[in-house]
């Protein structure tokens, strides 16, 4: 079981990851919201943020910059949700050291 | 919940589809609205809506037509989402909320062309009625459909197949969150596509002397898909819920349930640059607090009785409560949401749940959607 102070900080840093997720999406997409006003479990797409298959795209490219991780474009899963493209950038950087 | 006897059936306001189906089933009481809670058992009708096509009966869901020369700025007054450029034959989920900034209700708003659907949960439509009533103008009119209508859903990976028995054209030609209005043996329905599963989903609103042959003539629809015999199976409640929160898809009764805006994580329902509706300034002060909590999906593997309302700590430090809880068949674990402290309220760390004789549960809070639907991988033909 965590230490208190260990999982705070375990959460600090799942937040900070979650935060610039939202950065990146509000940022290349040219999107005029707060990035805080995205929540970590909505969906990306269709009535969540919105955004379609083209910003998808933008999306793949933008993660693969900031976070050296590769998404392809058939494993559209990872846009469920932030948390979900977290997850996926944190399983596919561990892997990848 | 109880069994359907005929003391629930004449206390409960029931439709008439309703009452026929309560014969069947278990009844919820759904503040005064009778509501079928199950069938033939939450876990069987979960299968079906996972993986065949589920069929609910949706008609104790309030309909509201709001119609007259001021329409659209009566309705939009009432909704924290923007609904200025929402085009006809379209639909948006919007939050209602108060003075005080608290959730009425989430409802779905129809955009017709002379007027706006509103529909609400069963367990809100009466407030959402007298806030209507109490808020109208004089150039608008409110329409109560469900003296004349009945709404019916169905979800599942195949329910796009059901859907086209029903409407006269190609169905992959009715995106998301859109609506037609079409005639269903000579009758007038409208035919809606739109779910709470993330399964493809649709709903029908037909009148009342319809809704029990619609019903069976849905109920009776089958096909195979190769070595799959797809089924209708009427779902209840309980199993939509079980659904619902697999894919993070909020339900009044819950996020709705004396939680703020920010605590239910219920944002993304509020359109960020919109400011004229009523609870505006009251949800940006709430916006603006410090010392917060929201809430976080979790799983628990352990089988010791875990109930909402149980403690959630880190290190023997409370951090939150369980508000929301229920048995996922495709994660074979509970499954529920915590409302958590801010700084501890992500996903992927471990956290204890205190049951009511003290014991320890581990839980592990996780990433929506929790579980993948089946739809997300089938494309319609």
């Amino acid at each position: 079981m965590n230490t208190y102070e260990a999982g705070f900080a375990q959460a600090a840093e799942r937040m900070a990851l979650t935060s610039k997720i939202k950065e990146i999406i509000v940022q290349r997409l040219d999107m005029d919201i707060d990035p805080a006003f995205i929540t970590d479990d909505q969906p990306i797409f269709g009535r969540g943020l919105g955004l379609d298959s083209i910003d998808a795209l933008e999306l793949l490219v933008a993660i693969e910059d900031e976070f050296g991780v590769t998404i392809f474009d058939d494993n559209m899963a990872v846009f469920g949700s932030v948390n979900k493209v977290a997850d996926y950038i944190v399983s596919n950087t561990k892997a990848a050291s | 919940m109880m069994k359907s006897g005929d003391h629930m059936i004449n206390v409960l306001n029931m439709s008439e589809l309703t009452k026929s189906l309560a014969e069947h089933g278990a009844l919820r009481d759904e503040s005064g609205y009778g509501v079928i809670a199950t069938f033939q058992g939450a876990e069987h009708e979960y299968h079906a809506l996972r993986n065949h096509v589920g069929l609910i009966d949706l008609s104790a869901s309030g309909l509201y037509l709001i119609s007259g020369e001021d329409f659209v700025e009566f309705v939009s007054s009432l909704l924290t989402k923007d609904i200025e450029f929402l085009d006809i034959e379209k639909t948006v989920t919007s939050l209602m909320l108060d003075e005080d900034g608290q959730i009425i209700d989430m409802v779905s708003v129809y955009r017709l062309e002379q007027a706006i659907l509103i529909e609400t949960s069963a367990a809100r439509r009466d407030k959402v009625g007298a806030w209507l009533a109490e808020r109208k103008s004089d150039g608008v009119e409110i329409e109560h459909w469900n003296a004349s209508r009945t709404m019916i859903g169905f979800e599942g990976p195949y329910a796009w197949k059901l859907a086209q028995t029903i409407v006269p054209f190609d169905i992959s030609s009715v995106p998301y969150q859109a609506f037609v209005e079409i005639e269903l043996e000579n009758e007038p329905i409208v035919f809606i596509r739109s779910g709470f599963t993330g399964e493809y989903g649709y709903k029908i609103i037909v009148p009342h002397h319809q809704a029990m042959s619609t019903w069976t003539q849905l109920k009776e629809w089958g096909e195979e898909e190769g070595e799959l015999e797809i089924k209708v199976e009427p779902v209840g409640l309980e199993a939509l819920e079980i659904a619902m929160l697999e894919v993070r898809q909020p339900c009044a009764q819950v996020e709705g349930n004396g939680l703020t805006v920010y605590e239910a994580a219920v944002q993304w329902f509020v359109s960020y640059h919109k400011e004229e509706y009523v609870g505006y300034n009251a949800l940006q002060q709430q916006l603006q607090q410090e010392s917060k909590q929201h809430l976080v999906g979790f799983t628990a593997a352990n089988a010791l009785s875990l109930q909402i309302g149980n403690a959630v700590m880190l290190s023997s430090n409370k951090v939150g409560r369980i508000v929301q809880l229920v048995y996922s068949p495709t994660l074979e674990k509970k499954l529920g949401l915590a409302l958590l402290d801010d700084a501890c309220a992500v996903s992927g760390i471990e956290l204890e749940g205190i049951n009511e004789a003290g014991e320890s549960v581990v839980l592990h809070t996780v990433s929506s959607p929790y579980v993948l639907p089946k739809s997300w991988s089938i494309k319609m033909i």
